[in-house]
């Protein structure tokens, strides 16, 4: 898959899914996994056999949020070590037909004349993620909403644009207001039939993006749109001064903050053969992807790959248990041909690599020194600016494992900047 | 909970099919004209000596890959451009133990001892190429004036640099550009077949196995030095057309000094990598006592590699990582 | 026993320009031909041995903190001797090394020595230490250059061994300096792969 320009000349171009998918409603789960980032077990504040309600918080009393997506009981307390070497609490849950709902998710009937700070904390209270920095003061410069999907092989965002108009110019009002940025922008396909019909040019800019990967990067929508990098915090603090909600997560909070409800239902795209169809299903946040998979008849093929997030920088899944978070876009399955293998050759250093990183890292070398422990020089060679798109991978002759090289040196850098 | 069977890796998970071959084997693929017009210019020998030098190039490579315990990896095809581009330098008549002397030299000593493909700091081929230039009783055999003389192609046989080396602009008078462009010359086996040579390069370009910066920047860099020389003394000075057309040149700013692992790989240290080389031949032909500089420029700047890598447009934004919340200010990178 | 190991330590392993690497100037500049390598390497062995002596005996007198240059005083006079005999009595040697004599002086084999063995030892080990020193060093000299000599000329001290053709188109990139940096890389390659077994 992805397309090479003609005579490779250019650079790979890796086009975003164009068309638009219908999406079909999956059932209940009769579990739920809940994963909390960055959480041991001990912050979770209900036992096993307590019953929940969707949209309860889940958490030790000042421990933060956890919310529950599902109504029923609860089968099991874990925890869980991620992929991204961060820790998750793990809750499950034996979920009930009927959902009742958590009482503190208030409706917010009219959306205009609330405050800010009561709509900011009832967008987190209704388990939108990303807006830690904002809750704790950061000021954010640049408001980006992106009509664009971060991965080929998703369609999540464009269609919202058509189907929601006059919730997605509600929704910038709205957070225009609660962040109080100055510049807003809403990013759209270049090659999208849906223009941002009702949004007025003073409300925001209407910036067409190529759509092609990594265009959708919330990354590298924020260094190019907004004057910084993206707006997160991690235990250090704000880094960035801009900040990017997909589309889908704007309509979300627009129809959630208006009923009342809590988000708990999110659209994935599932794709399970090179070329075939993409399907869209709504799920319940929770469900397992092997639920998924059934219900859409798709066997997984041993040694075949499981990607959660897109194929290039997605994760793979060690278990088809894994179950779908608010961020996860998309569903894909490889069969065993299908799967890229990595090669254990020495760097040519044909620069490909360099050429196509978005943040002009200098690769080859970075890989040769993260291969060999020099993690001084990764450090020096800004390593920790890597957002871990994959182009590298991608484009590599050598077929290096060059993410992980990289996302391992990112790992020490950054452990022994804070053991500093 | 059934365990399923899967294969988990970092991303990307999708690859563009890429592979080590594809610059070796394009680039055997790109000089096949102009070995095509050297075997049809100089018969016989001509493919001799490049089927001694590309073979003994893989045996060489591959007897040190054996002997220090790597594995034996000369299907990747570089042994064997580095072998073609050695002997497309020689003349069609050069005895076959030179050619296995500067094959061997230049894979075992210039590749393998640091460490392989992507490791060598200079170009295998010129490694061997110079190893022959400078043993003085083989120099003979490098005069194209003297090794070729045997041959009569129907134009002058007469090496032209050695011609402008001797007599200044006014020798080579008798030399029409066009012709030289056409590959009407004497010189080495494919060198000298310079639309071949170019034809074959932007073929490289084109596929982008190649990157533009260094052959364009070669090229300038002559025109800039050459014009330069002229400007002084125009007499003893040939005009830039005239260097580009003749010895290593187009060779030379297309295939020697693109060799990945000997030339910068970010834009500008191309760009300066190229420039150096190409005003670096022409100061080597007009002052050195050898009538081509082009392997010398090659070599040489191939040394100052790592230095060139660090002239880079962007510079890198190093994320501020332990900027306190204090309500206020948040520190924000500038976008490059 | 132990003094006579002294000796033969240097004939293996501390020969000077491969496992110590030291004094590579002159052993890459002098080893064009066997001859050239032989003399330097007597040389050597001359002023290396006199100079160890004499370090060895003064050195409780020398103060610390003067020592380098009572060293170098005390070598350069053994290296104007050589100097003066060799221009005196072998003079084609005399002229073939030429500036290389006097740098015998900086020479770091023989410096290193002074500083790290004779300066510590007693004059009878410091004697044969640099007996046995010299002598490795020497025999490196002449490997070297007869190698060099008999790849780039066909000759070995002067004697023509290869036939008159293959001297005629010798491959002289041995007797140039880049022929010997790669012929002491090779050797020094090979030295270490027969001796990795036993270091290891
Ligand atoms: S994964 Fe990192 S290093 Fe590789 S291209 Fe993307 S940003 Fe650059
Ligand atoms: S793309 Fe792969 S082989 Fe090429 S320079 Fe980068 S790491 Fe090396």
């Amino acid at each position: 898959m992805g397309l090479r320009s003609l005579f490779g000349a250019l650079p790979p171009r890796i086009p975003y899914w164009a068309e638009a998918v219908p999406v079909e409603s999956l059932p209940l789960p009769p579990k739920a996994t809940l994963l909390w980032r960055e959480a041991s077990p001990g912050d979770v504040g209900v036992a096993v056999g307590d019953s929940v309600q969707t949209g309860q918080n889940l958490a030790r009393e000042g421990a933060g949020l956890f919310m529950s997506t599902v109504t029923g009981t609860v089968e099991e307390i874990n925890s869980l070590r991620g992929a991204d070497a961060v820790e998750y609490a793990v809750v499950g849950i034996k979920t009930l037909e009927v959902d009742s709902y958590d009482s503190s998710i208030k409706s917010i009937e009219d959306l205009a004349s609330a405050s800010p700070e009561q709509i900011l904390a009832m967008i987190v209270r209704a388990g939108f993620p990303g807006f830690d920095a904002v809750v704790k003061g950061a000021t954010v410069e640049t408001l980006i909403v992106s009509a664009l999907d971060q991965e080929p092989l998703t369609a999540v965002n464009p269609q919202i644009l058509a189907e929601h108009a006059g919730d997605v110019s509600v929704g910038i009002a709205m957070l225009t207001r609660v962040t109080g940025a100055k510049k807003v922008v809403v990013a759209i396909p270049h090659n999208s039939a849906h223009t941002a019909h009702g949004i007025s040019a003073d409300q925001a800019e209407i910036v067409k993006v190529r759509a092609i990967y990594p265009n959708g990067l919330p990354e590298i929508l924020a260094k190019k749109q907004g004057g910084g990098l993206l707006l997160k915090t991690d235990r250090n603090g704000t880094v960035g001064n801009t900040l990017v909600v997909s589309i889908e997560h704007l309509v979300g909070m627009v129809s959630c903050l208006r009923e009342g409800r809590p988000f708990v239902n999110k659209v994935v795209t599932c794709c399970d053969k090179p070329g075939g169809e993409l399907k869209n299903i709504l799920v319940r946040i929770g469900t397992p992807v092997s639920m998924a998979l059934e219900n859409l008849d798709v066997k997984l093929p041993p040694g075949g790959k499981l990607v959660i997030n897109g194929p290039m920088h997605g994760y793979a899944c060690f278990s088809d248990e894994q179950p779908m978070t608010a961020t996860s876009d998309s569903i894909l399955v490889q069969n065993p041909a299908e799967v890229h293998r990595f090669e254990n050759t020495a760097c040519i250093n044909c620069g490909k690599c360099s050429a196509v990183c978005p943040e002009k890292l200098e690769v080859n070398l970075l890989g040769r020194f993260s291969e060999y422990d020099i993690f001084d020089k990764c450090a020096e060679l800004g390593v920790e600016n890597c957002i871990e798109c994959g182009l590298c991978v991608y484009v590599c002759p050598a077929q290096r494992p060059l993410l992980h090289l990289l996302a391992h040196a990112k790992l020490v850098v950054k452990e022994e900047t804070a053991g500093k | 909970m059934k365990a399923a069977d899967l294969t988990v890796s970092t991303g990307s998970h999708w690859h563009s099919g890429a592979k080590i071959t594809d610059f070796s084997y394009n680039t055997l693929l790109a000089l096949v004209p102009a070995i095509a017009m050297g075997m049809y210019r100089y018969g016989v020998s001509a493919a001799g000596v490049i089927g001694t030098a590309m073979a003994s190039a893989m045996i060489a490579e591959a007897a040190m890959q054996k002997l220090l315990g790597k594995p034996v990896r000369i299907a990747d095809g570089s042994a064997a451009v580095s072998g073609l581009l050695l002997a497309l330098l020689l003349p069609a008549n050069t005895p076959a133990y030179m050619v296995i002397v500067a094959s061997v030299i230049g894979i075992t000593i210039g590749k393998l001892c640091f460490g392989g493909l992507g490791a060598n700091p200079l170009s295998p081929a010129l490694v061997g190429w110079a190893v022959l230039r400078i043993t003085k009783p083989w120099a003979g055999y490098l005069d194209f004036d003297l090794a070729l003389i045997n041959y009569d192609l129907g134009f002058s046989m007469q090496y032209p640099l050695a011609v402008l080396k001797a007599s200044g602009a006014l020798g080579i008078q008798d030399f029409n550009t066009w012709n030289l462009f056409l590959g009407n010359q004497t010189g080495g086996i494919g060198a000298s077949a310079i639309v071949c040579v170019l034809g074959g390069g932007l073929y490289m370009v084109a596929r982008g196995l190649v990157r533009w910066e260094i052959p364009l920047c070669f090229l300038l860099g002559v025109v800039i030095a050459s014009s330069l020389f002229r400007l002084v003394d125009s007499a003893a000075n040939a005009d830039p057309l005239f260097h580009i057309v003749t010895g290593n040149v187009m060779i030379g700013a297309l295939f020697l000094s693109t060799d990945n692992s000997s030339a910068p790989i970010n834009r500008w240290g191309m760009v300066a990598f190229g420039l150096c080389c190409g005003m670096m031949t022409v100061v080597l032909r007009a002052w050195s006592v050898y009538p081509d500089g082009v392997v010398f420029a090659c070599l040489l700047m191939s040394l100052f590699v790592p230095l060139l890598d660090k002239l880079r447009a962007s510079t890198i934004v190093v994320r501020p990582t332990n900027v306190q919340i204090t309500g206020e200010t948040v520190e924000g990178g500038t976008s490059s | 026993m132990s003094i006579f190991k002294e000796f033969t330590k240097g004939l293996w392993q501390e020969l000077p320009p491969f496992r110590l690497v030291l004094g590579l100037c002159p052993v890459l500049a002098v080893t064009k031909s066997a001859t050239n390598g032989l003399g330097m390497g007597l040389a050597v062995i001359f002023v290396l041995t006199w100079s160890n002596i004499l370090v060895s005996a003064l050195r409780k007198v020398i103060p610390r903190k003067v020592r380098i240059a009572s060293y170098i005083v005390i070598i350069a006079t053994f290296v104007v001797i050589v100097e003066m005999a060799t221009q005196a009595f072998f003079y084609p040697v005399y002229e073939a090394l030429g500036i290389f004599i006097p740098l015998i002086v900086v020479n770091c084999v023989i410096l290193g020595r002074a500083e790290a063995f004779a300066s510590k030892n007693g004059v009878v080990a410091s004697a044969l230490d640099g007996l046995g020193i010299g002598a490795g060093f020497t025999m490196s000299l002449v490997v070297l250059g007869g190698l060099r000599e008999l790849i780039g000329a066909g000759t070995l001290f002067d004697v023509e061994i290869m036939s008159a053709a293959y001297r005629s188109h010798s491959f002289s990139f041995m007797l140039e300096a880049p022929g010997a940096f790669i012929c002491l890389g090779v050797l020094l390659a090979i030295m270490n792969a027969v001796s990795a077994p036993s270091s290891s």
